[in-house]
């Protein structure tokens, strides 16, 4: 693997996981705040809100492995490909969105599944008309326009993070805040002197 | 849906809670005392073993941060509706908590993206001021984190009336 590739996977197994820890984060303390977040987490099964963080971990990596591909957003001495970030970020926070709400959706179906009692054809076509509509068709929508907000708003938060980053690399490769001079021994004139 | 024994699960949770802090301390401390160390001389470039360390636990970090956020909200979970408000001493400090960990990510975010450019620039020679910046990044995140490992001990020993 060439060494870009390799730091390009550094870098969006670090932004995935801040998005995703970042969201859920955001969410505890909002529902903290607001004072329903004891309630809330009273109503959720622990190994299946265990279980959606890990999926969410899962398809956040996956699309921010998506979003920055070829963008070359590690190497800090070429520009940053902000506004094509941006773009990204609300395209597969949108799919992500998505995603997420289906795999949300199969669990609900196979927990009705398990506990359903009707065995009425018309009941169940109703039912199956009504969940593609509603579910599929509208809920789709809804989360990936939710998703790409979200992806909007952490794609704006990560340009601004790549932009301090590569400032400081920037400064350090300038020779900024290096201490005061260290007399070098012999055999040793690579700065290493200052560190100390 | 599924039910596990939650004499089983609780302490599972906590367990791998404790675990990923200490590996994200630990290895900050670690990576930290391999920036002051002197640097082996030929060791430049990508195999300086600062920047190995420091890509190590980058990956790491991550790991680690996304199972505490998890079993964080697990650990509150287990509290449920009897979870304290904000208005109580234990759950201002929650909140002092959740605010403490949001900044320390998004500070955190910075530092790996500085990491992963350390190695992705052409040369990627660490200068001096690099491996002070380097050394000062990770000497900060070990800081923070005790300090919010001191705030979470103290909620976690009921951290003043409830």
């Amino acid at each position: 693997m060439s060494e870009p590739a390799r730091d390009d996977r550094l870098l969006a197994w670090g932004l995935a996981t801040f998005h995703a820890a970042g969201f859920v984060l955001l969410l505890v303390t909002l529902l903290h705040v607001a004072g329903g977040l004891g309630s809330a987490l009273g109503s959720l099964n622990t190994v299946v809100g265990l279980g959606l963080y890990a999926v969410l971990w899962v398809t956040a990596w996956w699309a921010a492995r998506q979003a920055v591909r070829g963008l070359r957003l590690a190497e800090p001495d070429r520009p940053i490909a902000g506004w094509e970030l941006l773009g990204r970020g609300f395209l597969w926070g949108g799919v992500n969105g998505a995603v997420f709400w289906l795999v949300l959706l199969a669990l609900l179906v196979i927990q009705s599944l398990a506990g359903g009692t009707t065995r009425d054809p018309v009941s169940l076509g109703l039912a199956l008309v009504s969940f593609l509509v509603l579910f599929l068709g509208i809920g789709v929508g809804v989360a990936f326009a939710v998703g790409g907000l979200v992806g909007l708003l952490f794609a704006t938060v990560d340009w601004t993070a790549l932009a301090l980053a590569h400032a400081l690399w920037r400064a350090g490769a300038a020779g900024q805040w290096t201490e005061p001079a260290v007399p070098a021994r012999a055999g040793e004139g690579d700065g290493h002197g200052s560190v100390s | 849906m599924p039910h596990l024994d939650p004499h089983l699960l609780g302490p599972l949770i906590r367990w791998l809670h404790v675990a990923a802090m200490a590996g994200l301390l630990g290895g900050a401390i670690l990576v930290w005392a391999i920036a002051r160390s002197p640097r082996s001389p030929g060791a430049v470039g990508p195999d300086d073993p600062l920047l190995v360390a420091a890509r190590a636990y980058e990956w790491l970090f991550w790991a680690a941060l996304g199972a505490l956020v998890m079993t964080g909200v697990g650990n509150l979970g287990a509290f449920g509706p009897a979870l304290p408000g904000r208005e109580t001493a234990w759950g201002g400090a929650l909140a002092v908590k959740l605010a403490a960990v949001g900044a320390f990510t998004l500070v955190s975010l910075v530092r790996t993206l500085l990491v992963a450019g350390l190695g992705a620039a052409r040369p990627a020679a660490l200068s001096a001021a690099h491996r002070r910046l380097l050394r000062g990044g990770y000497a900060g995140t070990a800081l923070a984190a005790a300090a919010v490992l001191a705030v979470a001990v103290s909620l976690a020993h009921g951290g003043g009336a409830r």
